[in-house]
């Protein structure tokens, strides 16, 4: 995993409106937390933080924080979140956790498929079931994405957990080997129902113009309930 | 058209359409989709047109998925009527958007055919639009 450093201001001030002037003057608010220690609200530069993530690695970097003013701290964190605004994707907050280097962490890799499959020549369209497999290795081994050859699969063939191929002994794959990463599923042919059909499917489209009403679909079946009980007591008597 | 099986209640009350998506606002299935930038209500012949343009466009050569469903019963009074005499009949199905919800994604077409696919849906929509994909 890529080594970064980066440059961080501690911040007191905190609540909506002091990050709201934060983000205008263009720092990111951020919070770093972890075991054994407090959690400490930073800021960070966006332009900076921006120039991190679109670096290659994307979000899977390992960070040396250096706190300014403070020569000699500096902390070791990766990236745990970052949350955007839902329409303009702008960076809202970023959450960092304060690792260790010399133990282990659980992460998500995203996964990479290369090769061209002899399904997809044919027809087929690969789907993607699993994005991501989470591992557990020291912070100094994570990869930045796991590869896939699919150049063997064909139509109906998927690829699962356990057929990766782990060159490195200290990683280990916490995702069921069960679970499938990619299959190439057959195309699907849009059918345009003829004119007769369409005809055919007019009364029965009339029909179905209203859903059920669940309330009042439950009063029936009460009556109904309400009416056999009642016999039944009269035997009793 | 797209419309729920069974409901609680046949009519509901207008709303108010407040705030931006704050679930279904990323793309989770496929490489690209379609983002609403302004709210509104998309109905379900909206929903089916978007669907049957954006089928025609790839044919056979990807993936669709389609992540509003049309769950708002919106009612009419016939034409020619006085007001009064209770809330009118129920016309058709709509969902309510708002800014940032991913309406539309699809998957194994280049960013070009993409952007051209999703133009064609956007075309078909009563919401403002625009084009995003899996890596922001």
């Amino acid at each position: 995993m890529k080594e970064v450093i980066l440059e961080v201001k501690e911040r007191t001030e905190k609540g909506t409106r002091v990050s709201r002037r934060l983000r205008a003057a263009g720092t990111i608010p951020a919070i770093l937390y972890g075991a054994k220690q407090t959690p400490i609200s930073m800021g960070i530069a966006t332009k900076e933080f921006n120039r991190v993530i679109h670096s290659g690695a994307g979000e899977n970097v390992v960070l040396t924080l250096k706190f300014a003013g403070d020569k000699n701290e500096a902390k070791t964190a990766i990236i745990k979140e970052i949350q955007r605004d839902p329409v303009s994707r702008n960076i809202v907050h970023i959450d960092l956790l304060a690792i260790s280097l010399k133990d282990k962490i659980k992460v998500n890799i995203p996964i990479m498929v290369t090769g061209e499959a002899p399904g997809i020549k044919e027809g087929g369209i690969l789907e993607y079931v699993l994005r991501e497999v989470e591992i557990e290795c020291l912070p100094t081994h994570i990869p930045e994405h796991i590869m896939i050859d699919v150049s063997s699969l064909k139509i109906n063939e998927s690829i699962h957990v356990r057929d990766l191929k782990q060159d490195d002994d200290q990683i280990k794959v916490l995702t069921p080997a069960d679970r499938m990463l990619v299959s190439i599923v057959p195309p699907t042919i849009l059918e345009e129902p003829t004119p007769a059909e369409g005809a055919a499917l007019a009364p029965e489209a009339a029909a179905a113009a209203e859903p059920e009403v669940i309330k009042k679909g439950k009063k029936e079946e009460e009556l109904a309930e309400g009416t056999a009980a009642a016999p039944a007591k009269e035997e009793k008597k | 058209m797209l419309m729920p099986k069974r409901v609680k209640y046949r009519k509901t009350q207008h709303g108010r359409m407040r705030g931006k998506a704050t679930r279904g606002n990323k793309v989770s299935f496929g490489e690209f989709g379609l983002m609403a930038t302004e709210c509104g209500e998309v109905s379900d012949r909206q929903i089916e047109a978007a669907r049957v343009a954006l089928m025609r466009f790839i044919k056979k050569g990807g993936k669709v998925w389609v992540r509003i469903f049309p769950d708002k019963p919106i009612t009419r009074k016939p034409a020619e009527t006085r007001m009064g005499k209770g809330k009118g009949d129920p016309d058709h199905w709509a969902v309510v958007i708002k800014p940032g919800r991913v309406m539309y994604e699809v998957q194994e077409l280049t960013v070009e055919q993409a952007k051209e696919a999703m133009k064609l849906v956007g075309g078909k929509l009563s919401v403002k639009t625009r084009f995003v994909s899996r890596i922001e």
